[in-house]
């Protein structure tokens, strides 16, 4: 096997990683924050040690993808120390806040499913440090997904219709995040194991299945969603609000690095 | 029933295997708490076993060789 070089891509596909690499980092923040924020609502004391530690591995995946990130030449302390919210490229399932409980499980388990079915494109990427690098947040992100199957399931026995609707209504926003593009130079060049389309096709079963597995009524809207002024290389559409970039944004972040 | 990604737990007191999950993130990040149901024991085990979430090549049933391909001499 040929030592995979980043140089050896082109402008075009280098490019590409990098800004999927950055979308999934940013996601991994906005999630990491919605877990330290929504901790006071956990409905036991399991649930607060399970947020908070997926809070931290959260925060965990975006550090090490900021640093990997380095290898294109992007600056550690400069993406963390973003300072106005169209920098930021976090999905927008994420930009509005829970509503309750249910909605919370709902959008936590979107985001986790859809940021690891996108990942695990990279499982097999010629680049050993980024593939043990996706490894590492699969097997951390196998709790966070068997966690909200916990949950489902007792939504499910507790025949609790608000988390289905919660799931409903959340999942277009979700599905967003793969685009619709029909082409992706990634995967052409050999650096994604599947195209996008591939992914957001094994995502919308995933969360179909899990639909289904939870008994919950819910109807997943199949339309392409892809809101207009979606953007590729930020896998979103317009920026996040100032209120939660002002949640995610470091505080003096002056004095963090010199 | 317990989850089957927890089938060679056991004990660390009397070795039985009787045991149920009391949280999936124990006393760190990376330990899952357990309590034994035969001698009332309650322990954390340390979760990494290497098991991954399904890739979305596993979920669609398909491998594409294109990668691996791509990159070999």
């Amino acid at each position: 096997m040929a030592r995979f070089e980043l140089d050896q891509l082109s402008p075009e596909v280098r490019e590409g990683l990098k800004c999927d690499l950055l979308a999934l980092a940013d996601s991994k923040l906005v999630l990491a924050n919605w877990y330290t924020t929504c901790v006071h609502n956990g409905r036991s004391l399991p649930d607060f040690a399970a947020v908070l530690g997926m809070a931290t591995t959260s925060y965990g995946h975006t550090r090490a993808l900021y640093l990997y990130l380095g290898d294109f030449g992007m600056d550690y302390a400069a993406l963390e120390r973003r300072s106005k919210p169209g920098e930021l490229n976090s999905m927008n399932l994420l930009d509005s806040p829970p509503q309750s409980w249910e909605d919370f499980v709902a959008a936590v388990f979107l985001a986790e499913q859809a940021m690891w079915t996108f990942a695990s494109g990279f499982l097999n990427h010629p680049d050993r440090p980024l593939s043990g690098l996706i490894r590492k947040i699969g097997e951390e992100s196998y709790f966070h997904l068997k966690y909200c199957e916990g949950w489902r399931a007792i939504f499910a026995e507790t025949a609790n219709p608000r988390f289905g609707e919660a799931l409903q209504q959340r999942f277009p926003s979700a599905v967003s995040w793969f685009g619709s593009e029909k082409t992706d130079a990634l995967h052409d060049s050999g650096v994604r194991e599947l195209p996008v389309s591939k992914l957001r096709e094994a995502f919308i079963a995933e969360v179909s299945d899990a639909a289904e597995k939870a008994q919950l009524s819910t109807t997943l809207a199949s339309e392409d969603v892809a809101k207009s002024g979606w953007e590729l290389s930020r896998r979103r559409s317009g920026d996040v609000s100032d209120k939660l970039f002002s949640i995610v944004q470091l505080k003096d972040a002056e004095a963090v690095h010199d | 029933m317990l989850d089957k990604s927890f089938k060679d737990v056991h004990c660390p007191e009397c070795q039985s295997e009787n045991v149920i999950m009391l949280s999936l993130f124990g006393s760190s990040v990376s330990e899952v708490m357990f309590e034994c149901q035969h001698c009332r024991t309650v322990f954390n085990w340390v979760k990494w076993t290497g098991a991954l979430p399904p890739t979305a090549a596993e979920r669609l049933g398909s491998t594409d060789e294109i990668s691996k391909r791509k990159f070999e001499e």
